[in-house]
C-alpha cells in the first residue's frame, strides 16, 4: 500500500526526496567537513534553515495532494494513530530514504573535502545530530500537515472542485516568526561575537525578504486586459502556490549573492593579501642588513630589470610600521606583481620616490687618491668612511707625502658598500680625484690645512624624504629612518596597504634612506624581491653575494589557502550549490503540480473560445511575468541584504594586518545569480506551461470521471 | 414560460440571421474496442430546445461533444452550415457555446471574469466584455457575485457562472450537459427558461439531462441507451414520471 501510494504522487514524492537529499547531504557534509577543518559548522545552518523551509512546503504540498486519498480512508473507517501513518506514511518513508542517503553522501563529501585539505576524516558525533535534527524536523512537519489534512471536513477534501483554504494561524505565525527572527538576527549578529549568529542570519533574512515579496504578491493589482497578463496577475493574488515559489526563488538568490560575493570577496582579498605578503614572486632575504640587499640588486642586474631591495620593518606600532624599496626598480620588478592590490596606487608615486637619489655606492677592494701637490715633508690625510656591505661602519685612511697615486685597501665592499663621508686633514695639499674601482668620490678639491675638512658628507639631506603612506598615516611629519633616527617626512600619496607589512604603514624609498645611514634597526627585514622569470645566473649571483632561501607567492598564497576560513569558504561554495538545487528542485516540484492544473485550466479557456496558440502565449508572458518578479525583487533583496550580511561574517583570516575585505555588492556577481535565477525561471516556466497537448483539450472536461 | 418573472434581466441580443440545421450524420464513436456511440444521425434544428436523456453511460455527453466539435467522431460527422463541426484541433467553433458537467471555469478568475473571457475571445473589448459579463450574471441571479473568485462559489452558483459564460456570447448552438444538477428548484425552471429565449433567438439548444422537469420542457426529446437511440416512448427517461 505504501509503495502504491508513493507510485500515485510519483512527482511530489520524487520532489520531497530529491529535497531531502540535498538537504541533508549539503548540512551533514559541511558540518563534518567544518568539524575536522575547525571552521564554524554554523554554516550549515544557511542551507538546512532554507532547505527546511522548502522541504516543508513540499511535504505540505504532497500530503495535501493525499487529501481526496485520506478523506476516503476516513470513510472507510480508519482513524487514530493508524489514519495518521496512513496521511504521513508515504512521506515519513519517503524523507526517512531521502535523508538517509543524502547523510552518507554528505559523510562522503566531507571525506572528499577533508582529503582536499590534507586532514584525515573520520565521522563525528555532530554529523549524526545534524542528520537526526533534519529528520525530526521533516517528520514533524509531515505529522503537523497531516493532521491539519485529516481534520479537514470530508465534504472539502472529496469535492471535485477543492477549494483553497487561507493559511492557517501556525503557518502565518510561522512566517511572522521567520521575519521577526530576521530583524533580530542581523541586529544581533552586527553586535555579538558569536560567529553563528551571523552565519544563520544570510537565511533568515532571504527567507524574511521572500516572505515579504510573498506578502506583496497577495495584493497584485490586474495587470492589462490581455490574458497574459490578467491570468498571471489573478493568479500571484489568488493562489499562494505562485508566490510561495517566488519566495523561494527570492531567498534563494539572496543566498546565492551572499555566499557568492562573500567567497568572491574572500577570494579576492586572499589574492591581494597574498600578493602583499609575499611581496613579489621571489623574495630573498639577506641577514647581512638593508645596504647588503641592495648592493647585491645592483650588482646582479645593474639594469634594473629583476631584482630590487626592500626592507621591512614590521613595527607593532602602526605609524612605525614602514617598508622601504629601491623605487627607481618598482616598476620593473613589481608593477605587474602588485598590479590590482591594495598597493597598486604606488606606481605613480614611483618616479618621485626614485628622484631622491641613493648612495654613493662602491664595489672595489681599495681607494685612489690622486694628489696633484703637498708640501714637501708635508703630511696630510684622507679619510674615507664608508657603510661595509655585511653593514658596518668602516673607514679607510691614506696617508698622503708626496704627489701621484696613494691607494687604500677597501674592507668588505666586494658586494658593494657605501660612501659616508671624505675627510681631509694635516697638512695642506690638494687631490685631483678619490675613486674607488669605478666610483668617482671626490674631484678636485685643495685642502688648506687647519682644521680636519669634510670634503664631502653623504646624508639624507635636509628635505623631508617623500613617503607614501596608508590613509590614516597621511598626516605623518617625522618617521623614524632604517637606523632609528628620527627623519622629516612628507606625504605625498596615499595606498590602500604597504607590502609585507600589510593595512597600516609607509612606503618610501630605500636608497634615500640608505644615503648616510649607519646600521639597520633589528626588526628591520631586508629582502630582495625577484621578478618570476629572473635568469637562474642572477639569482645563482644573487645567492653567492648572500641571499637565504627565497620565498615564493605560491607559498604564501598556499598558507593563506589552508587557513580556516578559506576553508569555510570552499563549504560556502558548498551551501550556495545546495542552495540552488534546492531552489531548482522546488521549482520543477511546483512545475510538476502545475501540469496537470494547467491542462484543466487550458481545456476550460479554449471550451470558452480561447485558441491554443492565444493561451500559449498567455503562459509565456505569464513565465515572462513571473521571471521579471524574481529579477526585480531578487535583485533588489540581494543589493539591499548582502553586504549587512556579510559584516559580520569572519570572512577572512590567516594575517591580521592584511587590508580588510572590500565588502561591496559585485555586479558582476550579482546580476549573474539574479539573471541566472530569473532565467532559469523564464525558461522552465515557459517550458512547462506550454506543455500541453490532448489531455488539454476541451473534451476533457467532459465529466467528472473522465 | 418563467415563473420567476425575471425576463427583464435578459440583455437585448439580435436574432440569428442565417438559421441552419445541426446534423449528425451516421455518427459513431468506438472507444478503447467498446462503442459508444453507434451509428447515430439526428437533426437539431434552430429555435428549438432537445432534450439528450437516457441512463448514465448512454453516450448524452458524448453525442453532445461530437455535436460541438470538441470530440471527432469514429465513423460519420456532424455539420453545421456546411461545415463539419470537428476542425481537427478539438477546440469549438466561435458559433458553439458548451455548458459544461464539470463547468470548465478557470478558477483564479472571478465569476465576471470567466464570462468576460469568453468575450473577449469572440473579440470583444475589455470593457465591453465586463459590462456584458455582469448583465448575463444578472440574468442568472449572480451578478453579486462577479468579483468573486470561481473557487470560492458553490456548486449552484458555479453551474450558474457556467450558463452564463455560455450564453453571453449569443451562441448559434447552444450546448448544456447537465446544467440544472446543482439548482434548486426555482433556479432551474429559471435556467430552462433561459434556454427557451436563446432557443427563441433562434439558436439550437440541446441539453444533456437526468432531469425529467427539464427533458418534460424540451421541444423535442431524444433518449440514449448504449449508444443508440431509443424511441421516446419507449423510455423511462423520455419525461413520463
Amino acid at each position: 500500500m505504501l509503495l502504491r501510494s508513493i507510485r500515485a504522487h510519483l512527482l511530489p514524492n520524487l520532489a520531497t526526496l530529491t529535497l531531502a537529499l540535498v538537504v541533508s547531504a549539503g548540512a551533514v557534509g559541511v558540518v563534518g567537513a567544518s568539524r575536522v577543518g575547525q571552521t564554524p559548522g554554523a554554516v550549515a545552518a544557511m542551507l538546512a534553515l532554507y532547505g527546511a523551509v522548502a522541504l516543508a512546503e513540499q511535504s505540505a504540498r504532497s500530503v495535501i495532494d493525499r487529501s481526496h486519498d485520506v478523506a476516503l480512508a476516513r470513510l472507510r473507517g480508519m482513524h487514530g494513530a493508524r489514519l495518521v501513518l496512513f496521511a504521513a506514511g508515504p512521506l515519513i518513508a519517503i524523507s526517512l530514504t531521502g535523508i538517509a542517503v543524502g547523510s552518507a553522501i554528505g559523510t562522503w563529501l566531507a571525506g572528499r573535502i577533508s582529503d582536499g585539505w590534507g586532514i584525515a576524516y573520520s565521522v563525528g558525533t555532530r554529523e549524526v545530530v545534524v542528520a537526526v535534527a533534519v529528520l525530526v524536523g521533516a517528520w514533524c512537519t509531515i505529522v503537523l500537515v497531516s493532521a491539519a489534512v485529516i481534520r479537514r471536513p470530508l465534504v472539502d477534501a472529496l469535492s471535485v472542485h477543492p477549494r483553497r483554504h487561507p493559511a492557517s494561524w501556525l503557518t502565518t505565525f510561522l512566517e511572522l516568526l521567520v521575519v521577526a527572527a530576521a530583524c533580530l538576527a542581523v541586529y544581533q549578529a552586527h553586535r555579538s561575537e558569536q560567529s553563528w549568529v551571523a552565519a544563520v542570519a544570510p537565511a533568515l533574512v532571504a527567507l524574511a525578504a521572500g516572505q515579504l515579496v510573498m506578502w506583496a504578491l497577495a495584493w497584485t493589482p490586474r495587470l492589462g486586459s490581455r490574458l497574459g497578463l490578467a491570468l498571471a496577475s489573478r493568479r500571484l493574488r489568488r493562489d499562494p502556490d505562485p508566490a510561495s515559489v517566488v519566495r523561494i526563488l527570492v531567498a534563494a538568490a539572496i543566498l546565492l549573492a551572499v555566499t557568492l560575493t562573500g567567497g568572491r570577496t574572500a577570494a579576492d582579498w586572499r589574492d591581494d593579501a597574498g600578493h602583499l605578503r609575499a611581496g613579489g614572486p621571489l623574495v630573498l632575504p639577506f641577514s647581512d642588513g638593508a645596504l647588503r640587499a641592495y648592493a647585491a640588486t645592483q650588482d646582479a642586474d645593474p639594469q634594473g630589470k629583476w631584482l630590487m631591495a626592500a626592507v621591512a620593518i614590521d613595527d607593532l606600532d602602526p605609524a612605525r610600521r614602514r617598508v622601504y624599496v629601491d623605487a627607481t626598480r618598482w616598476d620593473a620588478v613589481v608593477g605587474d606583481f602588485l598590479g590590482g592590490t591594495s598597493v597598486a596606487g604606488a606606481s605613480r608615486h614611483m618616479r618621485t620616490l626614485a628622484d631622491q637619489g641613493g648612495p654613493p655606492m662602491m664595489r672595489a677592494d681599495s681607494i685612489q687618491v690622486d694628489v696633484s701637490s703637498i708640501a714637501d715633508a708635508g703630511t696630510g690625510r684622507v679619510v674615507v668612511n664608508y657603510l661595509s656591505d655585511q653593514g658596518y661602519a668602516q673607514a679607510t685612511r691614506l696617508r698622503i707625502d708626496r704627489p701621484g697615486k696613494v691607494t687604500g685597501a677597501l674592507n668588505a665592499c666586494v658586494v658593494g658598500c657605501a660612501l659616508l663621508s671624505i675627510e681631509l686633514s694635516g697638512d695642506p695639499f690638494e687631490v685631483s680625484s678619490v675613486r674607488a674601482g669605478d666610483a668617482h668620490l671626490l674631484g678636485t678639491t685643495s685642502y688648506a690645512g687647519g682644521p680636519t675638512s669634510h670634503a664631502r658628507t653623504v646624508d639624507s639631506g635636509t628635505a623631508a624624504a617623500a613617503m607614501l603612506a596608508t590613509q590614516e598615516l597621511g598626516s605623518a611629519s617625522v618617521l623614524d629612518g632604517i637606523d632609528g633616527k628620527t627623519h622629516a617626512v612628507q606625504v605625498i600619496g596615499s595606498v590602500g596597504a604597504v607590502p609585507f607589512v600589510g593595512r597600516s604603514g609607509s612606503l618610501l624609498d630605500l636608497g634615500q634612506v640608505l644615503r648616510g645611514a649607519v646600521g639597520t634597526v633589528a626588526a628591520a627585514r631586508s629582502v630582495v624581491v625577484a621578478r618570476a622569470d629572473t635568469p637562474a645566473d642572477v639569482l645563482a649571483r644573487l645567492a653567492k653575494e648572500g641571499a637565504g632561501k627565497p620565498t615564493t607567492y605560491a607559498a604564501v598564497a598556499d598558507q593563506l589557502e589552508e587557513t580556516p576560513s578559506a576553508r569555510a569558504d570552499s563549504l560556502a561554495l558548498l551551501i550556495a550549490v545546495g542552495v540552488g538545487l534546492v531552489a531548482l528542485a522546488h521549482l520543477l516540484a511546483w512545475l510538476g503540480a502545475q501540469l496537470g492544473r494547467r491542462r484543466a485550466e487550458v481545456a476550460g479557456l479554449r471550451a470558452a473560445g480561447i485558441a491554443p496558440r492565444a493561451v500559449r502565449r498567455a503562459y509565456v508572458v505569464e513565465a515572462g511575468l513571473l521571471a521579471g518578479i524574481v529579477l526585480v525583487t531578487a535583485t533588489i533583496a540581494a543589493a539591499a541584504t548582502t553586504v549587512p550580511l556579510l559584516e559580520p561574517i569572519r570572512l577572512v583570516g590567516g594575517w591580521a594586518q592584511a587590508p580588510a575585505p572590500d565588502l561591496a555588492v559585485h555586479p558582476a556577481t550579482l546580476a549573474s545569480v539574479v539573471v541566472g535565477v530569473a532565467v532559469l525561471t523564464a525558461v522552465l516556466c515557459a517550458l512547462v506551461f506550454t506543455r500541453f497537448g490532448r489531455a488539454a483539450r476541451p473534451a476533457a472536461l467532459r465529466s467528472v470521471d473522465q | 414560460m418563467s415563473t420567476l418573472g425575471r425576463h427583464a434581466l435578459v440583455p437585448e441580443r439580435d436574432p440569428i440571421s442565417a438559421e441552419s440545421d445541426l446534423e449528425l450524420e451516421d455518427v459513431s464513436l468506438n472507444v478503447g474496442g467498446r462503442w459508444v456511440l453507434e451509428r447515430l444521425s439526428l437533426t437539431f434544428r434552430p429555435g428549438e430546445v432537445t432534450s439528450l436523456s437516457g441512463p448514465s453511460g448512454s453516450g448524452k455527453t458524448t453525442l453532445l461533444s461530437i455535436a460541438g466539435g470538441i470530440v471527432k467522431p469514429s465513423t460519420g460527422f456532424a455539420s453545421y452550415g456546411g461545415q463539419h463541426m470537428w476542425q481537427g484541433d478539438g477546440d469549438p467553433r466561435h458559433a458553439v457555446a458548451f455548458v459544461l458537467q464539470v463547468y470548465g471555469l478557470v478558477p483564479i478568475l472571478s465569476a465576471r471574469e470567466n464570462v468576460a473571457i469568453a468575450l473577449r475571445a469572440r473579440g470583444v473589448s475589455p470593457s465591453e466584455a465586463d459590462e456584458r459579463a455582469d448583465e448575463e450574471l444578472d440574468r442568472f441571479h449572480i451578478g453579486d457575485l462577479g468579483a468573486r473568485q470561481v473557487e470560492e462559489l458553490s456548486g449552484g452558483q458555479m453551474q450558474r457562472v457556467a450558463c452564463a459564460r455560455a450564453f453571453a456570447v449569443s451562441p448559434e448552438i447552444l450546448l448544456a450537459d447537465e446544467p440544472t444538477s446543482e439548482l434548486d428548484e426555482g433556479n432551474r425552471e429559471h435556467v430552462m427558461d433561459q434556454l427557451r429565449t436563446e432557443a427563441g433567438r433562434g439558436a439550437i439548444v440541446v441539453v444533456a439531462t437526468h432531469d425529467p422537469a427539464v427533458v418534460e420542457a424540451a421541444d423535442r426529446k431524444i433518449v440514449l441507451d448504449e449508444g443508440r437511440l431509443v424511441p421516446a416512448e419507449d423510455s423511462a427517461y423520455a419525461g413520463g414520471r
